[in-house]
């Protein structure tokens, strides 16, 4: 240990394992893993200091437009495809559920919002029926409609575990996921942190963006909705 | 399509939330002055939006205060936070009077007129506040509004220029953690002694 006291930060000599004096002594001797970042963050820790972070609300939207852009590249055919899955239960005389929990979700998507359309039932998911379609966030509410042939589509949240969900983020959720009770699932591209701006000093990212993107997509579901019902002539009354 | 029309303006209308940098950082750095010096920061919205999105929600701040849950009369020197969609709601303008009454420093978050003309410092959502950014042959009426998300938004720009503003101050102020993140309820926990000791 004396040894790794005694070095300089960057140049600790391997030595054998000794009872650490303290936490600033253990630090020294892990930064010998060689990385130029680890001397950096062994510095930041056994200073114990928060450095400023600037421009947080300007890489908060950045990345924000980012999601944005993902979804639009690799989520719009999707979309357009359960918009599609909708209207033909329309056609069929089939009804349109939704379900969606979480910040903003439950006032942005009412009904009566101004500039909302009027496509979905807000009740009781467990009430579909066969060829009915339920759109929503929260899985374990929809369990069982798929047994009941409802098709169901999803719209993914970092809260509960997806295909996009890295490996071991979510583990102590257990292993529900939300594909394992959907026809088709809609992907935010929301990290599973829901926050999304790395602030020196704080170990989780802050800032969320769940809501925003969740609500985005369920509105341009709608409005696909809206668009292929108008070539049967049906169009949906609008809140104001 | 209408899928990609929709996810593209609202695209556009966030992107142009960053010519507002100014005034967030400005607000940000009230809230965050006044909040370390013993002020309350109180959230309004009627419509809920980002009052959901500001006032205990996963990976923001404790600091913010819904004002409906907290019942108590603001105090000279509080913040006072009103999020709306439309631009002169006669509620919202009695709750801005009363806030100002009160000896409160009264932030708007919505449209511009009437309402952000009282505030003292306003942010702009320049969406369209009623009825959305859509048209379709055969619907008189607009829809697909993007109001909502540009409110929010604006929101957590200013969470996040108020996290700056401690920082810069050396001060970090209490997380509100996620509890379904690992050790997200120690974490929780920790901060929420933390806020409880110091109000933010």
């Amino acid at each position: 240990m004396n040894s790794a006291a005694s070095s300089s930060r960057g140049a600790i000599e391997r030595g054998p394992v000794v009872d650490m004096q303290s936490r600033r002594e253990f630090m020294h001797m892990i930064s010998w893993s060689a990385l130029l970042g680890m001397g950096a963050m062994n510095l930041s820790c056994s200073e114990e200091t928060v450095s400023y972070s600037e421009n947080l609300d300007s890489r908060y939207l950045e990345t924000l437009v980012d999601i944005i852009d993902s979804v639009i590249e690799q989520e719009s055919d999707k979309i357009d495809t359960a918009a599609g899955y909708a209207v033909q239960a329309k056609l069929q005389g089939r009804k349109l559920y939704a379900l969606m929990n979480g910040g903003m979700l439950p006032s942005e998507l009412l009904r009566t919002r101004p500039g909302n359309l009027d496509i979905f039932l807000f009740d009781n998911i467990q009430r579909a029926s066969r060829d009915d379609v339920v759109v929503t966030n929260e899985p374990y509410a929809a369990r069982g409609l798929a047994e009941r042939l409802v098709r169901v589509i999803g719209i993914s949240r970092p809260d509960i575990l997806n295909k996009q969900t890295p490996t071991g983020a979510l583990d102590h959720m257990g292993t529900f996921r939300i594909e394992d009770v959907t026809d088709l699932v809609i992907y935010s591209h929301v990290p599973y942190t829901d926050g999304v701006v790395n602030v020196e000093g704080i170990d989780v990212p802050l800032f969320a963006v769940s809501g925003i993107m969740q609500a985005l997509i369920f509105h341009s579901l709608s409005a696909s909705i809206a668009e292929k019902s108008a070539e049967y002539g049906i169009f949906y009354p609008v809140a104001s | 399509m209408l899928v990609t029309d929709y996810l593209k303006s609202a695209r556009e209308t966030i992107s142009k939330l960053a010519e507002q940098r100014e005034v967030i950082t400005r607000t940000g750095s009230t809230i965050a002055e006044r909040a370390s010096n013993g002020s309350r920061v109180f959230v309004m919205d009627r419509s809920e939006i980002i009052l959901q999105e500001l006032v205990n929600h996963p990976q923001g701040l404790m600091l913010f205060h819904s004002f409906i849950q907290r019942g108590d009369d603001m105090s000279a020197g509080d913040v006072f936070i009103l999020g709306t969609i439309g631009d002169n709601d006669e509620e919202d303008a009695k709750l801005v009077t009363a806030a100002r009454d009160a000896g409160a420093y009264i932030v708007v978050i919505g449209p511009p007129g009437e309402l952000a003309s009282m505030a003292d410092q306003a942010l702009v959502n320049a969406a369209d506040p009623v009825s959305g950014i859509l048209t379709l042959t055969g619907m008189e009426q607009k829809f697909g509004p993007v109001s909502g998300v540009t409110n929010a938004a604006l929101a957590w720009c200013l969470a996040a220029e108020t996290v700056s503003a401690f920082l810069k101050a050396n001060e970090t102020p209490a997380i509100n953690y996620g509890e379904y993140i690992v050790d997200g309820t120690t974490k929780y926990n920790e901060q929420r002694r933390l806020f409880l000791s110091r109000g933010y």
